[in-house]
């Protein structure tokens, strides 16, 4: 009996201590838990790391005093007045922010921006009194924001996380009060489109995956523990609605305006339109666009001058060549096709990949050579290396990507070292045709890679991103045309594939305009941006824009190569004495701030970080390092405020499924949870769950168990 | 009734429970476990775990409980439950620990987790060691990436899945399985055993206490 009762002794003090050291570490992790959710996070950098995702990290569920969760969104309303003057917008939005809760709190609202946009005043009225914000250093702005909200004073911050992701905090809003913030940009029309212009204007923020490796400081985004991680609470619905109206006056006759991403009403005639949403939208889960299609064949120029006292003189000229090609100038190449298989392409995104990417391989030529490359977590191919384009590879090829399914994370970075390996055979130009949503948070890396990989190449290599999605990350498939010598495209949810693959097939297969240079004439200007005019493809404009200290007017010739053949293109331009364009100066110092974070894609230098806020504090304009604060000082808020972190849509079709947030109401026949985690089991689990299974019950039938 | 027969009832009414909260958001949201509500709301530890993010999400996870809770679970007899109660309770803890910026915790992969590390306790030979391998190395996936490695595109709550997996193989121990020794009375020989028919036989089968003392004491004495 003592023989029996030892080992069940034993195995019971075992089994105690097992149970104690459980409930130790349960208790242990609760008192942590509680510990960690003792501050509040409302600034970019308090925000902890943590998750995959593009995320700003705010208590998601607030409570009244009975303990049942409130469903409350800070943002009512968002109206958006476009006015279009030949080439540039002019962009003012208010949003309207309301307090629902009985105590006062901080609304902090990350929201997506156009990447090019300047940024150039802020403001916020609370009924009839406006409070008008100050540009001013970055760390100083959010100073005076934060003593005023610990002083109870209403203030406001703006300020930019990303070229094309910004956040706006707005503390102190009474009980019930309503406050409209009003912050105005200019920002150059989109110029991809064939014969037109095109204006988006987004309204959601795709979430981002970050690599584990990735090294670039104040990477937006968590997983692997990168710091400075922003976390977007996202919700299927319940959000405020979104008014646009666009007043266009193109300068050119106008041949239709569309929009492939809302219903709209357009009232137009010969140059001017007037352009509004068919319905205000509370579900702004995509990127507004619109196109401008403007008619005839000729050699299209637009030159905007801005002359003040204040200022000085600053012109934006752009010039559109129309350019006649014969079957001859055909450009002997090598086409890899650039796929992105992760997680985000999953559903809508990665069938509008696929059918892009057949569209592709079967518009090329025997002559050409290609292969096809997908990354996710990893990278595979198609072919070892690159194979001629004879029609039984290509069959192949589309087998191939006929295939491909979506899953896995967001190495963006291995698979363009993937596609740019080595130099193309037979003094080949190398075209890369990348198919991804952008879906990364780690974008300087992939930058800083592609200017590397790109730059000491001896001119083999074209990047052409293809956007896919209703939120595609412009920020950086624009960078990554920039630096890469190619342009990005862009195809919605709803936009013809076949249209998208012949505008990139006809713009690729003919030679463009390189080597470009413009003779000024003996005309006064200086400061020009682009310093180096970059390659231009059919149907794209040369854009430039510069400084001038007198008036002048005068020829300037623009100069260029077509393969072997020279290229000419004389202009007449006129600098004025006087001309009230201010907006003309904020575009010329946002194309010089562009130019100069180009240079620091691999990392931070004073130099650069010293001149762009010297720019932006001179012009007015939020940038890395220069925000704009407003403090309304007639006044305090009692109580401390609760932050409340304002969602963003879903974007619409994303495949990631898990990302909708909100705080009741449900899609896909759930509900539906902001910021949530949840315990997935993915096929390796469940595949290692079935082993244990057929492994225990393999043991029963031997009698072991 | 027998203990397998009352899990397997259980175990039902809990697949009903979660579709209803996970398929109906008015049942869900006063049971979904949530940061803000997790000190005055406690019943959400627990019932948090019938919430899942949508039905592919539930069917995934019960899919692995369900067949695993049954398969194991007489294992560990009445301590069966309290063991997916303290995994789902300690995962959703380490949860707000681990990942700070999780406002809600969903699911019950933990609770599957449990009864995985219990089910791999009671193998033996190589497919133990294989399968404590690969769990490890994918939890481990899970806490360097934050993604499962299916992942799509959204994070997964690593730390529960740890947590279960510990909560199960403690508990597996403490029932004294570990790997069954052939040849020993401690065996289920059949599914439908469990531990706590195989402790009430023994119990009969042994000799009161006093009569072995009584016995022992007279042998000594005749020595």
């Amino acid at each position: 009996m003592a023989s029996t009762r030892a080992p069940r002794r034993a195995a019971g003090r075992r089994a105690l201590c097992a149970l104690a050291t459980c409930a130790l570490a349960t208790l242990a992790l609760t008192l942590l838990a509680g510990a960690a959710h003792a501050g509040s996070y409302a600034a970019l950098d308090e925000a902890p790391a943590g998750g995959g995702e593009l995320r700003l990290a705010t208590p998601g569920t607030h409570v009244d005093p009975e303990g049942r969760p409130i469903i409350g969104f800070p943002l009512q309303a968002t109206f958006v007045d476009v006015r279009i003057e030949g080439p540039m917008a002019q962009v003012t939005v208010e949003q309207t922010f309301e307090n629902p809760f009985e105590g006062p709190i901080e609304a902090v609202y990350v929201f997506p921006m156009d990447d090019d946009a300047a940024v150039h005043a802020y403001s916020f009225r609370i009924g009839e009194r406006e409070v008008v914000g100050r540009i001013e250093e970055r760390d100083a702005a959010r100073r005076q924001y934060e003593d005023a909200r610990d002083a109870g004073q209403t203030a406001g911050l703006l300020e930019q996380a990303k070229p094309n992701v910004f956040v706006h905090s707005l503390a102190n809003i009474a009980p019930g009060e309503a406050i409209t913030v009003r912050f105005e940009y200019v920002v150059l029309l989109d110029y991809r489109h064939e014969s037109g212009y095109g204006f988006h204007f987004p309204m959601t923020i795709s979430p981002r995956y970050v690599s584990p490796d990735a090294l670039t400081p104040n990477t937006v985004g968590g997983g692997g523990g990168a710091p400075g991680a922003i976390t977007v609470p996202y919700v299927d619905e319940g959000l405020a609605e979104v008014e646009i109206v666009v007043r266009a006056d193109a300068g050119v006759p106008l041949r239709g305006v569309e929009s492939s991403s809302h219903a709209i009403d357009v009232e137009a005639d010969d140059t001017r339109a007037r352009v509004t949403l068919s319905e205000v939208t509370t579900a702004p889960d995509r990127d507004f666009v619109l196109n401008l299609r403007t008619a005839g064949d000729q050699t299209l120029l637009a030159a905007l001058t801005h002359r003040d006292s204040e200022l000085g003189g600053y012109f934006a000229l752009m010039v559109q060549p129309k350019l006649q090609y014969a079957d001859g100038d055909v450009t002997p190449r090598e086409v890899v096709v650039l796929i992105d298989v992760s997680g985000s392409m999953s559903g809508a995104p990665i069938d509008r990949a696929r059918q892009v990417a057949e569209g592709l391989l079967t518009s090329l030529r025997p002559a050409d050579h290609f292969n096809v490359v997908t990354f996710a977590s990893g990278t595979d191919r198609f072919s070892s290396r690159p194979v001629q384009a004879d029609p039984q590879r290509v069959r192949d090829a589309v087998q191939f990507v006929r295939a491909l399914t979506a899953g896995g994370g967001t190495e963006l970075d291995d698979g363009l070292r993937e596609a740019l390996y080595g130099r193309p055979a037979d003094e080949r130009v190398r075209q890369v045709f990348l198919l991804t949503d952008g879906g990364i948070g780690y974008e300087e890396d992939v930058l800083a890679l592609a200017q590397g990989a790109v730059g000491d190449d001896g001119g083999v290599n074209r990047v052409f991103p293809v956007g896919i999605g209703d939120a595609p990350n412009r920020y950086l498939l624009d960078r990554l045309a920039e630096q890469a010598r190619g342009f990005a495209s862009y195809l919605d949810l709803r936009g013809s594939a076949s249209d998208t693959v012949d505008l990139l097939a006809r713009r690729t297969a003919y030679p463009y305009l390189t080597d470009l240079t413009i003779d000024w004439g003996g005309l006064p200007v200086e400061d020009l941006t682009p310093t180096r005019l970059p390659d231009v493809y059919a149907g794209m404009p040369v854009v430039v824009s510069g400084r001038f200290d007198q008036p002048g007017e005068g020829e300037v010739v623009l100069r260029g190569r077509r393969g072997r053949r020279t290229f000419e293109l004389p202009l007449q331009l006129t600098l004025p004495a006087a001309e009230d364009r201010p907006a003309v100066a904020y575009l010329w110092a946002r194309q010089r701030i562009r130019a100069l974070l180009a240079q620091q894609y691999g990392g931070e230098t004073t130099a650069v970080r010293d001149e762009v806020t010297r720019l932006g504090l001179r012009f007015g304009l939020v940038t890395p390092y220069t925000s704009y604060v407003a403090v309304d000082e007639s006044r305090t808020v009692e109580g401390t405020p609760q932050t409340v972190g304002q969602p963003n849509a879903t974007p619409s079709g994303y495949g990631g499924g898990r990302v909708s947030g909100g705080y009741g109401g449900g899609s896909s026949g759930g509900g539906s949870y902001g910021d949530s985690v949840g315990g997935d089991l993915d096929a390796p689990t469940l595949a290692l769950m079935l082993f244990a299974a057929v492994a225990l019950l393999r043991r029963r039938r031997r009698g072991e168990v | 009734m027998a203990r397998p027969t009352i899990d397997a009832l259980a175990v039902g009414g809990l697949v009903v429970a979660a579709s209803v909260a996970t398929l109906e958001p008015s049942v869900g949201q006063p049971l979904a476990f949530g940061r803000d509500l997790a000190l005055t709301q406690p019943w959400r530890w627990l019932t948090g775990a019938l919430v899942h993010h949508d039905a592919a999400h539930m069917v995934r996870d019960l899919a692995a409980l369900v067949p695993l809770a049954l398969l194991a679970g007489p294992a560990l007899g009445r301590r069966l439950w309290p063991t997916l109660a303290l995994a789902v309770v300690a995962g959703n803890a380490a949860t707000l620990a681990l990942m700070p910026s999780a406002m809600w915790v969903l699911g019950s992969s933990g609770a599957a987790h449990a009864v995985l590390a219990v089910t791999l306790m009671r193998v033996g030979g190589p497919a133990r060691a294989l399968g404590w391998t690969a769990l490890v190395a994918k939890l481990g996936w899970e806490a360097h990436t934050g993604q499962a490695l299916g992942a799509l595109g959204a994070p997964v709550a690593w730390p529960a899945h740890a947590l279960g997996a510990l909560v199960g193989a403690a508990a597996a121990g403490w029932a004294g399985r570990g790997a069954a020794r052939p040849g020993t009375a401690d065996q289920c020989t059949s599914p439908a055993c469990d531990m706590d028919s195989v402790k009430r036989s023994r119990a009969t089968s042994a000799p009161p206490l006093a009569a072995s003392l009584t016995a022992a004491g007279s042998a000594a004495a005749l020595r």
